[in-house]
Protein backbone atom coordinates (compact mmCIF):
# COMPACT_ATOMS: atom_id res chain seq x y z
CA UNK A 1 0.00 0.00 0.00
CA UNK A 2 1.36 3.60 -0.38
CA UNK A 3 -0.46 7.03 -0.21
CA UNK A 4 -0.36 9.96 -2.17
CA UNK A 5 -0.37 13.20 -0.21
CA UNK A 6 -2.23 15.48 -2.12
CA UNK A 7 -6.25 18.23 -2.18
CA UNK A 8 -7.44 14.58 -3.19
CA UNK A 9 -5.12 11.65 -1.42
CA UNK A 10 -4.70 8.86 -3.57
CA UNK A 11 -3.66 5.11 -1.83
CA UNK A 12 -3.15 2.57 -4.10
CA UNK A 13 -3.40 -1.31 -2.73
CA UNK A 14 -1.75 -3.91 -4.58
CA UNK A 15 -4.04 -7.06 -3.27
CA UNK A 16 -1.91 -8.98 -5.31
CA UNK A 17 -1.01 -11.85 -2.26
CA UNK A 18 -4.30 -11.08 -0.13
CA UNK A 19 -6.75 -13.69 -0.15
CA UNK A 20 -8.82 -14.03 3.27
CA UNK A 21 -10.54 -11.30 5.25
CA UNK A 22 -7.63 -11.63 7.91
CA UNK A 23 -5.32 -10.64 4.75
CA UNK A 24 -7.32 -7.73 4.31
CA UNK A 25 -7.59 -6.52 7.67
CA UNK A 26 -3.62 -6.24 8.21
CA UNK A 27 -3.09 -4.52 5.17
CA UNK A 28 -4.93 -1.61 7.37
CA UNK A 29 -7.66 -1.31 4.28
CA UNK A 30 -10.38 -1.13 6.15
CA UNK A 31 -9.11 1.91 7.92
CA UNK A 32 -8.81 3.92 4.59
CA UNK A 33 -12.09 3.50 3.25
CA UNK A 34 -13.81 6.46 5.49
CA UNK A 35 -10.30 8.57 5.14
CA UNK A 36 -11.32 11.16 1.84
CA UNK A 37 -8.74 9.20 -0.03
CA UNK A 38 -9.03 7.63 -3.54
CA UNK A 39 -8.75 4.16 -3.07
CA UNK A 40 -7.02 2.44 -6.61
CA UNK A 41 -7.03 -1.00 -5.28
CA UNK A 42 -5.26 -3.58 -7.81
CA UNK A 43 -6.10 -7.55 -7.94
CA UNK A 44 -9.50 -6.03 -6.37
CA UNK A 45 -10.77 -9.80 -7.33
CA UNK A 46 -9.27 -11.39 -4.89
CA UNK A 47 -11.13 -9.45 -2.35
CA UNK A 48 -14.19 -9.39 -4.03
CA UNK A 49 -17.41 -9.91 -1.36
CA UNK A 50 -14.82 -7.72 1.29
CA UNK A 51 -15.08 -4.55 -0.78
CA UNK A 52 -18.34 -1.75 0.02
CA UNK A 53 -20.75 -1.34 -2.76
CA UNK A 54 -20.42 1.85 -4.88
CA UNK A 55 -17.17 1.18 -6.30
CA UNK A 56 -16.13 2.00 -9.92
CA UNK A 57 -14.61 -1.06 -11.86
CA UNK A 58 -11.25 -0.41 -14.20
CA UNK A 59 -10.72 -2.89 -16.53
CA UNK A 60 -7.38 -2.95 -18.87
CA UNK A 61 -6.25 -5.44 -21.27
CA UNK A 62 -3.81 -5.25 -23.36
CA UNK A 63 -5.08 -5.94 -27.04
CA UNK A 64 -1.36 -5.19 -28.71
CA UNK A 65 1.85 -3.66 -28.18
CA UNK A 66 0.99 -0.28 -27.62
CA UNK A 67 -3.29 -0.33 -27.41
CA UNK A 68 -5.40 -1.15 -24.51
CA UNK A 69 -8.90 -1.29 -23.99
CA UNK A 70 -10.20 0.16 -20.98
CA UNK A 71 -14.02 -0.07 -19.74
CA UNK A 72 -14.95 1.65 -16.71
CA UNK A 73 -18.36 0.78 -14.77
CA UNK A 74 -19.95 1.67 -11.85
CA UNK A 75 -20.30 4.92 -10.07
CA UNK A 76 -21.56 7.68 -12.75
CA UNK A 77 -20.62 5.58 -15.46
CA UNK B 1 -0.57 7.04 41.30
CA UNK B 2 -0.76 8.36 37.99
CA UNK B 3 -2.43 6.55 34.91
CA UNK B 4 -1.30 7.68 31.17
CA UNK B 5 -4.18 5.90 28.92
CA UNK B 6 -4.48 5.75 24.88
CA UNK B 7 -7.42 4.69 22.77
CA UNK B 8 -6.63 4.76 19.25
CA UNK B 9 -8.32 2.04 18.75
CA UNK B 10 -10.92 2.96 16.31
CA UNK B 11 -12.11 6.45 14.34
CA UNK B 12 -11.36 8.39 17.24
CA UNK B 13 -8.13 9.22 19.20
CA UNK B 14 -8.14 10.06 22.95
CA UNK B 15 -5.47 10.10 25.75
CA UNK B 16 -6.36 10.88 29.67
CA UNK B 17 -4.49 10.69 32.94
CA UNK B 18 -6.08 9.83 36.01
CA UNK B 19 -5.42 9.40 39.70
CA UNK B 20 -5.39 6.38 42.27
CA UNK B 21 -8.75 7.27 43.13
CA UNK B 22 -10.28 7.26 39.64
CA UNK B 23 -10.26 11.15 39.32
CA UNK B 24 -9.80 12.48 35.72
CA UNK B 25 -7.06 14.65 36.18
CA UNK B 26 -6.97 15.50 32.03
CA UNK B 27 -8.45 13.98 29.33
CA UNK B 28 -8.34 14.92 25.38
CA UNK B 29 -10.56 13.38 22.60
CA UNK B 30 -9.89 13.89 18.94
CA UNK B 31 -12.67 12.66 16.15
CA UNK B 32 -10.73 14.47 12.90
CA UNK B 33 -9.74 12.09 10.61
CA UNK B 34 -6.32 12.56 10.78
CA UNK B 35 -4.43 9.63 11.32
CA UNK B 36 -3.61 8.73 15.26
CA UNK B 37 0.36 8.34 14.35
CA UNK B 38 0.20 12.33 13.93
CA UNK B 39 -2.19 12.86 16.74
CA UNK B 40 -2.08 11.06 20.04
CA UNK B 41 2.03 11.83 20.89
CA UNK B 42 1.24 15.57 21.01
CA UNK B 43 -2.03 15.07 22.54
CA UNK B 44 -0.39 13.24 25.52
CA UNK B 45 2.62 15.76 25.72
CA UNK B 46 -0.23 18.35 26.39
CA UNK B 47 -1.82 17.13 28.63
CA UNK B 48 1.30 16.55 30.75
CA UNK B 49 2.31 19.75 29.86
CA UNK B 50 -0.97 21.13 31.85
CA UNK B 51 -0.74 18.93 34.41
CA UNK B 52 3.36 19.98 34.92
CA UNK B 53 4.39 16.30 34.42
CA UNK B 54 6.90 14.46 32.71
CA UNK B 55 6.47 11.03 31.22
CA UNK B 56 8.68 9.46 34.10
CA UNK B 57 5.78 10.91 36.56
CA UNK B 58 3.78 8.36 35.15
CA UNK B 59 3.26 5.23 36.99
CA UNK B 60 0.97 3.23 34.55
CA UNK B 61 0.59 3.35 31.06
CA UNK B 62 -2.79 1.44 29.45
CA UNK B 63 -4.01 1.37 26.18
CA UNK B 64 -6.79 -0.56 24.47
CA UNK B 65 -5.78 -3.65 23.27
CA UNK B 66 -8.23 -4.41 21.11
CA UNK B 67 -10.34 -5.65 19.12
CA UNK B 68 -10.63 -2.61 16.58
CA UNK B 69 -9.05 -1.26 13.82
CA UNK B 70 -5.54 -2.52 12.69
CA UNK B 71 -3.36 0.47 12.12
CA UNK B 72 -5.03 1.95 15.22
CA UNK B 73 -4.12 -0.52 17.65
CA UNK B 74 -0.73 -0.83 16.17
CA UNK B 75 -0.10 2.89 16.89
CA UNK B 76 -1.38 3.02 20.21
CA UNK B 77 0.48 0.04 21.52
CA UNK B 78 3.56 0.46 20.13
CA UNK B 79 3.62 4.54 21.38
CA UNK B 80 3.16 3.01 25.06
CA UNK B 81 5.34 0.38 24.78
CA UNK B 82 7.91 2.67 23.77
CA UNK B 83 7.59 4.87 26.41
CA UNK B 84 7.35 2.48 29.35
CA UNK B 85 9.89 0.27 28.08
CA UNK B 86 12.21 3.41 28.35
CA UNK B 87 10.72 4.53 31.74
CA UNK B 88 10.83 0.47 32.93
CA UNK B 89 6.84 1.65 33.67
CA UNK B 90 4.34 -1.29 34.12
CA UNK B 91 1.60 -1.29 31.11
CA UNK B 92 -1.80 -3.02 31.07
CA UNK B 93 -3.92 -3.18 27.95
CA UNK B 94 -7.59 -3.47 28.60
CA UNK B 95 -10.06 -4.87 26.06
CA UNK B 96 -11.52 -2.34 23.65
CA UNK B 97 -14.76 -3.68 24.77
CA UNK B 98 -14.38 -3.29 28.75
CA UNK B 99 -12.87 0.23 28.72
CA UNK B 100 -15.45 1.18 26.20
CA UNK B 101 -18.11 0.22 28.92
CA UNK B 102 -16.61 2.19 31.66
CA UNK B 103 -17.58 5.55 30.44
CA UNK B 104 -20.52 4.71 31.18
CA UNK B 105 -20.34 2.66 34.66
CA UNK B 106 -22.21 5.02 36.72
CA UNK B 107 -24.86 4.80 34.50
CA UNK B 108 -25.64 1.45 35.88
CA UNK B 109 -27.24 0.06 33.17
CA UNK B 110 -26.62 -2.97 31.26
CA UNK B 111 -24.26 -1.95 28.31
CA UNK B 112 -23.77 -3.85 25.40
CA UNK B 113 -20.40 -2.16 23.33
CA UNK B 114 -20.05 -2.69 19.46
CA UNK B 115 -17.69 -2.22 17.40
CA UNK B 116 -17.76 -1.99 13.38
CA UNK B 117 -16.04 -5.16 12.47
CA UNK B 118 -16.60 -4.45 8.42
CA UNK B 119 -18.54 -6.99 6.24
CA UNK B 120 -21.63 -6.80 8.73
CA UNK B 121 -19.94 -8.18 11.32
CA UNK B 122 -19.63 -6.49 15.41
CA UNK B 123 -17.01 -6.74 17.75
CA UNK B 124 -19.18 -7.17 20.78
CA UNK B 125 -19.54 -7.53 24.51
CA UNK B 126 -22.18 -6.97 27.33
CA UNK B 127 -21.60 -5.85 30.72
CA UNK B 128 -23.82 -5.26 33.78
CA UNK B 129 -22.80 -1.88 34.95
CA UNK B 130 -25.28 -2.30 38.11
CA UNK B 131 -22.36 -1.96 40.72
CA UNK B 132 -21.34 1.01 38.87
CA UNK B 133 -18.10 -1.08 37.62
CA UNK B 134 -18.43 -3.41 34.31
CA UNK B 135 -19.36 -7.13 35.16
CA UNK B 136 -18.32 -9.08 32.11
CA UNK B 137 -21.06 -11.58 30.98
CA UNK B 138 -19.68 -12.89 27.66
CA UNK B 139 -16.62 -12.95 26.42
CA UNK B 140 -15.31 -10.69 23.13
CA UNK B 141 -16.27 -11.84 20.14
CA UNK B 142 -17.05 -11.20 16.63
CA UNK B 143 -20.47 -11.50 15.62
CA UNK B 144 -23.12 -10.61 12.54
CA UNK B 145 -25.30 -7.77 13.61
CA UNK B 146 -28.26 -9.25 12.53
CA UNK B 147 -28.11 -12.66 14.65
CA UNK B 148 -27.74 -10.84 18.15
CA UNK B 149 -31.79 -11.35 19.16
CA UNK B 150 -31.85 -13.81 21.00
CA UNK B 151 -28.64 -12.70 23.39
CA UNK B 152 -29.79 -9.11 24.15
CA UNK B 153 -33.63 -10.24 24.61
CA UNK B 154 -32.32 -12.77 27.75
CA UNK B 155 -29.79 -9.97 28.50
CA UNK B 156 -32.73 -7.28 28.75
CA UNK B 157 -34.81 -9.74 30.78
CA UNK B 158 -32.67 -10.25 33.51
CA UNK B 159 -31.24 -6.56 34.12
CA UNK B 160 -33.34 -4.16 32.14
CA UNK B 161 -33.01 -1.70 28.64
CA UNK B 162 -29.50 -1.99 27.31
CA UNK B 163 -27.55 0.76 26.60
CA UNK B 164 -25.92 0.81 23.46
CA UNK B 165 -22.28 1.96 23.08
CA UNK B 166 -19.37 2.18 20.24
CA UNK B 167 -19.24 2.79 16.36
CA UNK B 168 -20.96 -0.02 15.72
CA UNK B 169 -24.32 1.11 17.59
CA UNK B 170 -26.02 2.45 15.26
CA UNK B 171 -27.20 -0.63 13.04
CA UNK B 172 -27.99 -2.42 16.62
CA UNK B 173 -30.01 0.51 17.57
CA UNK B 174 -32.22 0.19 14.42
CA UNK B 175 -32.24 -3.51 14.52
CA UNK B 176 -32.81 -3.90 18.40
CA UNK B 177 -34.64 -0.65 19.68
CA UNK B 178 -36.95 -2.34 21.21
CA UNK B 179 -34.21 -3.71 23.79
CA UNK B 180 -31.34 -1.12 23.67
CA UNK B 181 -31.29 2.59 23.74
CA UNK B 182 -27.77 4.17 22.40
CA UNK B 183 -25.40 6.17 24.67
CA UNK B 184 -25.72 10.31 24.12
CA UNK B 185 -23.28 11.42 21.34
CA UNK B 186 -20.91 12.39 23.77
CA UNK B 187 -20.73 9.46 25.48
CA UNK B 188 -21.08 6.57 22.57
CA UNK B 189 -17.90 6.54 21.31
CA UNK B 190 -16.47 6.79 24.85
CA UNK B 191 -12.89 7.98 25.26
CA UNK B 192 -9.54 6.86 27.47
CA UNK B 193 -11.17 7.92 30.54
CA UNK B 194 -12.47 4.36 30.07
CA UNK B 195 -9.08 3.49 29.39
CA UNK B 196 -7.92 4.56 32.57
CA UNK B 197 -10.73 3.24 34.93
CA UNK B 198 -10.24 -0.35 33.64
CA UNK B 199 -6.12 0.11 34.04
CA UNK B 200 -6.44 1.10 37.29
CA UNK B 201 -8.94 -2.17 38.66
CA UNK B 202 -5.98 -4.09 36.57
CA UNK B 203 -3.94 -2.70 38.57
CA UNK B 204 -5.64 -3.29 41.64
CA UNK B 205 -6.11 -6.27 40.55
CA UNK B 206 -2.15 -7.12 40.15
CA UNK B 207 -2.53 -7.62 36.55
CA UNK B 208 0.29 -5.09 34.88
CA UNK B 209 2.59 -6.49 32.42
CA UNK B 210 5.89 -5.29 31.20
CA UNK B 211 6.55 -3.08 28.23
CA UNK B 212 7.98 -6.26 25.76
CA UNK B 213 4.47 -8.34 27.04
CA UNK B 214 2.12 -5.74 25.38
CA UNK B 215 0.40 -7.09 22.30
CA UNK B 216 -2.30 -6.57 20.60
CA UNK B 217 -5.67 -8.62 20.38
CA UNK B 218 -6.94 -8.91 16.65
CA UNK B 219 -10.22 -10.81 16.85
CA UNK B 220 -10.95 -13.11 13.79
CA UNK B 221 -13.55 -12.40 11.74
CA UNK B 222 -14.23 -15.84 10.63
CA UNK B 223 -18.10 -15.13 9.76
CA UNK B 224 -16.86 -12.81 7.02
CA UNK B 225 -15.54 -15.33 4.75
CA UNK B 226 -18.69 -17.20 5.01
CA UNK B 227 -20.78 -14.85 4.22
CA UNK B 228 -18.52 -13.53 0.94
CA UNK B 229 -18.62 -17.03 -0.26
CA UNK B 230 -22.60 -16.83 0.11
CA UNK B 231 -22.40 -13.22 -1.41
CA UNK B 232 -19.91 -14.48 -4.63
CA UNK B 233 -22.24 -17.53 -5.12
CA UNK B 234 -25.10 -15.35 -5.25
CA UNK B 235 -23.39 -13.01 -8.43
Amino acid sequence: MHCYKGPVPVCHFDMYRIHTFDDLYSTGFFDYLESGAVLVIEWSENVAGFLPEGGIHIDIRNTGETDREITVEGGPF
Amino acid sequence: MKILGFDTAAKTASVAVMDETGRLLALSYLDSGFTHSETVLPMAKNLLDALHAAPSDIDLYAVNCGPGSFTGLRIGIAAVKAMAFALDKPCVGPSTLEALAWNAADWKMPVCTAMDARCGQVYFALFDCSSGEPLRLCEDRTAAAGELRPELEACAARFGKILLMGDGAKPLVDLYGDLCRPAPPNLVLGSAYGTCAAARKMYREGNTVPADALVPNYLKVAQAEREREARLAQT
